[in-house]
């Protein structure tokens, strides 16, 4: 596998789309080293990829940080580390949609959340302030994945090897 | 496991070995009580047992190593693994005695190390969390079906500082501070986890172990820095996996110098220093051995080579 550092200005461009899409603290991703494949953006600690240049057959690094599509798409694995430095673009779940999305469900927003969640005002409690698009799923202070919100509907893209269906805490 | 046949070689071979049989023979018949270890990647301690606490799981500190804690009220309706704790990969259920092997170790932050057989990751992302997330671990493992468990943990547990290779063991290239050869045995050790270790056993298929796990401690000692460190460490009783090949090591490598294991509270045995006529070198007296019974725990061996300078 040919690991190739993300330079200045490509790291720029993709943090800058996550942070303007989360309001990540962009002093979160200062301990972290990026590369990239054709798809996915990888991300791993700083200084491994020197290291990682010794060692013959590196199949992988790190792991996924970021899907390249029509827009960015942040990993479940980089959103339960970090999620927690987003100020924008999350949804706050209740107990019976946080078993639901970890089961592996699609998650309908009640009316009130809905419109809060697609209203997109900082007046709105900061909790509640998602526009259409990814969104970081958040019960109490665990972040528990992305979702795909559009108006009240929440579309659950978690990973299938992490969905429990019988999921019941 | 109750009213399992254990075989009588087995029995016979334990009993020339192990410290009070009677107990011995007793307890690898009862369940083990689960253990977790806190993912200090994703979480601290002490948020984490406060919210274990607040859920009324009743943690029992492992004594030689902080993070590691057995769960004294599971039940099969009261499982951690169904916890949203579990879930975010704030915990990792993991074995009281395969806690000890990276407790040994001790990686350092920025350090390099080789997990020779890493696959499913419970000692990789243990490493990962001694080492703060920091330096490099490469995670190996010959065997190309289990990369994907060891990758999904890897990834579960917030592991940064982890690369994946698959590769033989016996030809991996590179230096490293610190190696870690857990290695692939007749899995004794095992019984009160899966009974089925039994039905495997013989003594054909015990010692054809010992001829890769020589071959795979020699070639780590060839790739470990000078001053580095080795843990070698199997889950089976056998001496010929375990102090022979040690021994192996220590005759073949004059460089090669076997250290002292102390861990605080945590009762251990010393490694056997003749076997069927057989005598090891007296230093794999410093080898250790966990007897189920001494803590109420998986069997297991461990020793730590050091590389000398010159």
């Amino acid at each position: 596998m040919k690991i190739e550092m993300l330079n200045l200005e490509q790291r720029e461009r993709i943090l800058s789309e996550l942070i303007e899409r989360f309001e990540f603290d962009k002093k979160v991703f200062d301990l972290f080293e990026f590369y990239r494949t054709k798809d996915n953006v990888y991300v791993c600690a700083k200084g491994a990829i020197d290291l990682a240049k010794g060692i013959a057959g590196v199949q992988d690094l790190g792991f996924a940080f970021a899907r390249f599509g029509v827009n960015l798409k942040i990993t479940t694995n980089i959103v339960q580390m970090i999620g927690r430095h987003a100020s924008k673009n999350f949804v706050s779940v209740s107990e019976k949609e946080a078993k639901q999305f970890i089961a592996g469900k699609d998650i309908e927003l009640s009316k009130d959340k809905a419109e809060q969640s697609s209203a997109n005002v900082a007046s709105q409690q900061q909790t509640e302030n998602a526009t259409n698009g990814f969104v970081i799923i958040r019960f109490g202070a665990d972040n528990l994945g992305v979702g795909f919100l559009r108006g009240p509907s929440l579309k659950n893209l978690l990973p299938g090897a992490k969905k429990l269906p019988t999921f019941d805490f | 496991m109750n009213g399992t046949i254990i075989p009588r070689l087995f029995r016979e071979r334990c009993n020339k070995i192990c410290p009070n049989p009677k107990q011995f023979s007793k307890v690898i018949q009862e369940p083990l009580k689960p253990c977790i270890r806190i993912n200090t990647n994703k979480i601290s301690r002490e948020e984490i047992i406060s919210r274990l606490q607040k859920q009324k799981w009743q943690l029992k500190q492992v004594p030689f190593y902080e993070n590691g804690f057995i769960i004294e009220n599971a039940s099969d309706d009261n499982r951690i693994g169904l916890t949203t704790e579990h879930f975010m990969g704030y915990l990792y259920m993991q074995e009281v005695v395969s806690l000890l092997p990276a407790v040994v170790l001790a990686p350092q932050k920025g350090e390099v190390v080789l997990d020779v057989c890493a696959a499913p990751g419970s000692k990789t992302t243990q490493l990962s969390q001694m080492m703060c997330n920091t330096g490099l671990i490469v995670a190996n493992d010959n065997d190309f079906l289990r990369l994907k468990p060891l990758k999904y943990n890897i990834e579960k547990c917030g592991c940064l500082n982890v690369a994946i290779t698959n590769v033989d063991g016996r030809v991996i290239k590179g230096q490293f501070n610190k190696i870690l050869l857990d290695a692939p045995c007749s899995s004794e050790g095992q019984i009160r986890k899966d009974w089925k270790v039994l039905s495997r056993w013989s003594e054909d298929y015990m010692k054809s172990f010992s001829n890769l796990q020589k071959q795979l401690i020699t070639h780590a000692f060839e790739i470990l820095k000078p001053n580095g460190a080795l843990v070698y460490s199997t889950c089976t009783f056998a001496p010929e996996e375990n102090e022979e090949v040690v021994s192996y090591l220590l005759e073949n490598f004059e460089n090669a110098r076997l250290e002292e294991i102390k861990l605080n509270d945590f009762k251990t045995s010393e490694g056997i220093a003749e076997w069927r006529g057989k005598k090891f070198s007296p230093e794999v007296k410093k080898c250790i051995r966990i007897w189920p019974h001494q803590n109420d725990t998986g069997g297991f061996f461990v020793a730590k080579i050091v590389k000398n300078e010159n």
